[in-house]
């Protein structure tokens, strides 16, 4: 039976940790009545992830509705500027565009294009806009995540790519607290490496490495001696030791694609980057944010969710404490959130 | 559901794949309208088989009774000439019950005619004879048998002739019921000589109804 109810489920599954919430319901005027997070170890069971989100609503019998935010494998997200939005009224162009410019297989991916002034769904024949984003994965990935949420005893009522919304929650942040310079959005996940560049809440680039926390791995090997790349991997997840003391060595390769970025984007646009914002990583993890600001030198946005929160017209019950929260819980908010065209936002 | 599903907000771009979902409606239209079909289509087989089932066992009666026909068409054909034989017979059965059940009886009207007869009067001759007439009633017609009686005699004196004229009107036994009597006298001259009167009386017995017709 289908099950909703009047009580919202906002999940983001992410590779780390299902970060969910209770809210009033879906619509205007939202109450965040309860959060939580489940971090996602590598014996993870099933019934401890419905057990987890049990203590949430009840979901007893599935198909609990649910939206949700996912990772899928070898999603992407492209930026892109065509000479003129009229020039893709033409299927066959935009066909063209995707499979020579963009290298995406329409065939095998599931795609939707966004204007990247606002993230508004890009109409072919009416939007004028030329900066657009690509994103989208493998529909067999969007398959494996949906039948992942379904295992849950979830339905999701909508299944996005939690990078986009997150996108769309960071624009939103950087227009409501006004940053004046560029902001550099990281999402770091095991395979790959996502970089947005935001300024005034405005896409200006995207670049995406086929590489990501896995490459520290035999780096880590080799600078503890350890047998296999599994032992480093345990290690890396364990919290035992602490790998922040060679940090520059294991994330030399991503600092060194930073570097580049922003060096690129600063020359490009005599614009500086001079905070940054970096997503998915549990707080464990947080000698990695630490390593970036310190060799890159700048600072990590220091993100306060319940204003941002509030802006968008959500209120939360006074159990729940969003001060607490790091970062990486802006995402899930983003899956609340209804973000307007213009510079405001609003539910 | 969620209202967002529906309308993509900005940067909300919902990659849910439709196809592959469960079937979560309260009620499973889907479920529903298959069962319907099955029904429907269960039904009509049914319906379809009963009815080749009995033409299939009429057909077989009938092959059978055709059979059966064929076998006793001879044993038929010569009940039907016995039929016929035995209308025929019928026939001539009736016409004798129709004789026997004559209203007069030739010995019996001889001994009543006897008995009513005057001394003074005599017969020279007596014959009882019978007809058949068809009587119409409406539509149908239905034989009769009418009788006569014609007697021929002598008398001296014409009272005489009168009174036994009375008495055979009289009597019983030549009168029966549903039928009328009918008599008619014929009185000749006087013989001069012997000084009698011949006569004749025709005594004619029709059937009662007087609409009738005499063919």
């Amino acid at each position: 039976m289908l099950r909703s109810k009047n009580k919202g489920l906002f999940v983001d599954i992410s590779e780390f940790s299902i970060l969910a919430a209770r809210t009033s319901g879906y619509e205007a005027s939202m109450v965040i009545e309860e959060v939580a997070d489940f971090p996602v170890e590598s014996d993870c069971r099933l019934k401890d992830v419905r057990a987890f989100l049990e203590q949430l609503v009840d979901i007893k019998g599935g198909n609990y509705v649910a939206n949700c935010g996912v990772y899928p494998k070898d999603r992407f997200i492209r930026y892109h500027e065509v000479d003129s939005g009229v020039r893709l009224k033409n299927q066959n162009a935009l066909e063209k565009l995707l499979q020579s410019e963009l290298n995406i297989d329409s065939e095998k991916n599931s795609i939707s294009i966004l204007n990247a002034h606002d993230g508004s769904q890009f109409d072919p024949v009416r939007s004028s806009m030329n900066q657009l984003v690509f994103c989208g994965a493998p529909t067999v990935a969007f398959q494996e995540a949906q039948d992942q949420i379904l295992s849950y005893g979830l339905l999701p009522g909508c299944m996005e790519m939690s990078s986009v919304a997150t996108l769309g929650g960071l624009c939103s942040y950087i227009q409501m607290n006004q940053f004046e310079s560029s902001v550099m959005y990281i999402e770091l996940a095991s395979d790959s490496m996502h970089i947005f560049i935001l300024n005034k809440g405005k896409i200006e680039m995207i670049r995406s490495f086929e590489f990501g926390l896995d490459s520290l791995f035999p780096i880590l090997k080799d600078e503890l001696g350890l047998k296999d790349e599994a032992s480093a991997r345990k290690l890396f997840r364990s919290n035992t030791f602490d790998v922040a003391e060679m940090g520059r060595k294991l994330l030399k390769k991503v600092l060194k694609e930073l570097q580049a970025i922003s060096g690129h984007y600063e020359v490009q646009t005599g614009l500086n980057i001079d905070k940054f914002f970096i997503s998915l990583l549990p707080s464990k993890l947080c000698w990695i944010p630490n390593t970036i600001s310190n060799l890159l030198g700048i600072d990590q946005v220091k993100v306060e969710l319940e204003p941002w929160v509030q802006s968008l017209g959500i209120s939360t019950e006074d159990s729940v404490d969003l001060s607490t929260l790091g970062p990486r819980w802006l995402g899930l908010f983003s899956l609340m959130a209804k973000f307007s065209s213009g510079d405001e936002v609003k539910l | 559901m969620s209202g967002r599903s529906n309308i993509q907000s900005n940067w909300h771009p919902n990659f849910r794949i439709e196809s592959t979902l469960p079937d979560t409606r309260t009620i499973r239209t889907h479920f529903i309208v298959k069962v319907a079909i099955y029904t429907f289509v269960l039904i009509a087989a049914a319906f379809v088989l009963q009815r080749e089932y009995q033409a299939y066992m009429l057909r077989q009666t009938i092959s059978e009774l055709e059979l059966q026909v064929q076998k006793t068409s001879s044993a038929d054909l010569s009940r039907l000439k016995k039929s016929e034989r035995f209308r025929k017979l019928a026939l001539n059965v009736k016409e004798l019950q129709r004789v026997f059940m004559a209203p007069l009886m030739a010995h019996e009207s001889i001994v009543e005619l006897a008995s009513i007869k005057p001394k003074e009067l005599t017969f020279t001759r007596l014959v009882l004879s019978e007809r058949v007439v068809q009587v119409r009633s409406g539509r149908k017609s239905t034989p009769k048998v009418i009788f006569s009686l014609n007697i021929s005699g002598d008398v001296q004196d014409l009272l005489i002739l009168t009174q036994f004229k009375r008495e055979l009107e009289e009597s019983q036994l030549l009168n029966p019921s549903g039928y009328k009597v009918i008599i008619n006298e014929d009185i000749q001259q006087r013989d001069v000589d012997t000084g009698i009167i011949p006569f004749q009386l025709s005594v004619s017995l029709e059937p009662a109804k007087s609409e009738s017709t005499i063919k």
